[in-house]
């Protein structure tokens, strides 16, 4: 991928065409709801969201930084690619399920792992189990408010979701167009490739 | 709290980096971490604003009236669709999901909101997934966890039923 990939136009970029449009949306929608105090008041929340997330974000990208360290592209490969099969799964569900913190912390570590060489079929892993279950969030949240028997039978209806995310996600992934599934794992690549000109 | 405990877990990151590669190793990690941000920061920004113009569109107290002490099927369609659209982390949701519980929603509605909430839910989606992980990653992963709300808002109540 890297070398041959040309600087994208702006325009050709779909996720950040998406995002514009949504956000053009939202906004419109907020500006007819309230007129200009609801814009307002949107950019407001905006501010402490950015005050909420940015030292958690802060530490996410720094913990991202230094797991490329300790485990560099070749280790990832060994344990978490392609070729490592049903132990990349294991491992990246494993991580999921352990990680602390928001997705300031987890989708860094991702986007890290991935651009180390992790597999699809891994990330896919990480990022379902982190969803369907996370340790730290069961026991100090779920636990304590929502009771011992709602909090486990939730759990327990929906943890096999792990294994079927794990398997579906990388094959609905190979349906999408290649020009998207390579974007996927080289974006840092072009972050790095950009600030070499 | 999770705070601190991220930040300590930074810092044993960082003492195992200087240990194994010394301050050149610091400095990959750091640059790393710069590029990292480098190729999302237009996107966070955009995501950012998303956020903030979702919670002046859906206000927290509109959510909270659509789910009601509806139950059955019904129940569990709005419960998922709450929990898609609810914007915050779990000590904004997992408080409401309980409250709505103890207010006479049944066990398959709040599962399937907390469940919504936990996979599918278009914030955290549009804001963290989509710049991290690009769009071909997020639409398989959401294409595939779509249902699993619904799902976890039949299957709960029976085991839920179990353990009572």
């Amino acid at each position: 991928m890297g070398e041959s990939q040309k600087k994208k136009s702006w325009w050709r970029d779909t996720t950040l065409l998406t995002m514009v449009s949504l956000l053009a949306a939202a906004s419109l929608v907020a500006f007819l709801q309230h007129g200009a105090d609801g814009l307002r008041q949107g950019g407001e929340n905006t501010v402490s969201i950015v005050r909420q997330a940015a030292p958690a974000l802060l530490l996410g990208f720094l913990l991202a930084g230094f797991i490329t360290v300790l485990f560099p592209p070749r280790i990832v490969g060994r344990w978490m690619g392609d070729e490592a099969g049903t132990k990349g799964v294991i491992i990246g569900a494993a991580a999921g399920m352990l990680s602390p913190g928001g997705p300031y912390v987890m989708y860094p570590i991702a986007a890290a792992l991935m651009h180390g060489g992790a597999g699809i079929a891994s990330i896919s892993a990480f990022a379902v189990a982190r969803n369907i279950f996370t340790a730290n969030r069961f026991f100090v949240f779920e636990l304590p408010f929502l009771g011992v028997p709602l909090a486990l039978a939730k759990t327990l209806a929906t943890l096999w979701m792990i294994a079927v995310g794990s398997v579906l996600v990388p094959v609905v992934f190979r349906l999408m167009p290649r020009g998207a599934q390579e974007a996927a794992r080289s974006r840092i690549g072009r972050a790095e490739q950009e600030q070499a000109e | 709290m999770t705070l601190y405990l991220l930040a300590g877990i930074v810092a044993l990151t960082l003492v195992l980096v200087l240990r194994k590669e010394g301050f050149s190793g610091v400095r990959s990690g750091g640059q790393t971490s710069a590029l990292l941000f480098r190729s999302v920061a237009r996107m966070l920004v955009l995501g950012m604003l998303l956020a903030g113009m979702t919670q002046v569109i859906l206000p927290q107290e509109v959510i909270t009236q659509w789910i009601g002490d509806e139950s059955g099927f019904t129940g569990i369609l709005i419960g998922a669709a709450v929990g898609m659209l609810i914007p915050g982390g779990p000590y904004v949701v997992i408080p409401l999901a309980a409250s709505v519980f103890l207010a006479g929603a049944g066990v398959g509605p709040v599962a399937a909101l907390i469940t919504a909430w936990n996979t599918i839910p278009f914030t955290r989606t549009v804001m963290w997934e989509l710049p991290f992980l690009g769009g071909a990653f997020t639409t398989s992963r959401t294409l595939v966890n779509l249902p699993f709300p619904i799902v976890a808002g039949v299957l709960t109540p029976p085991v839920y039923q179990l353990l009572v």
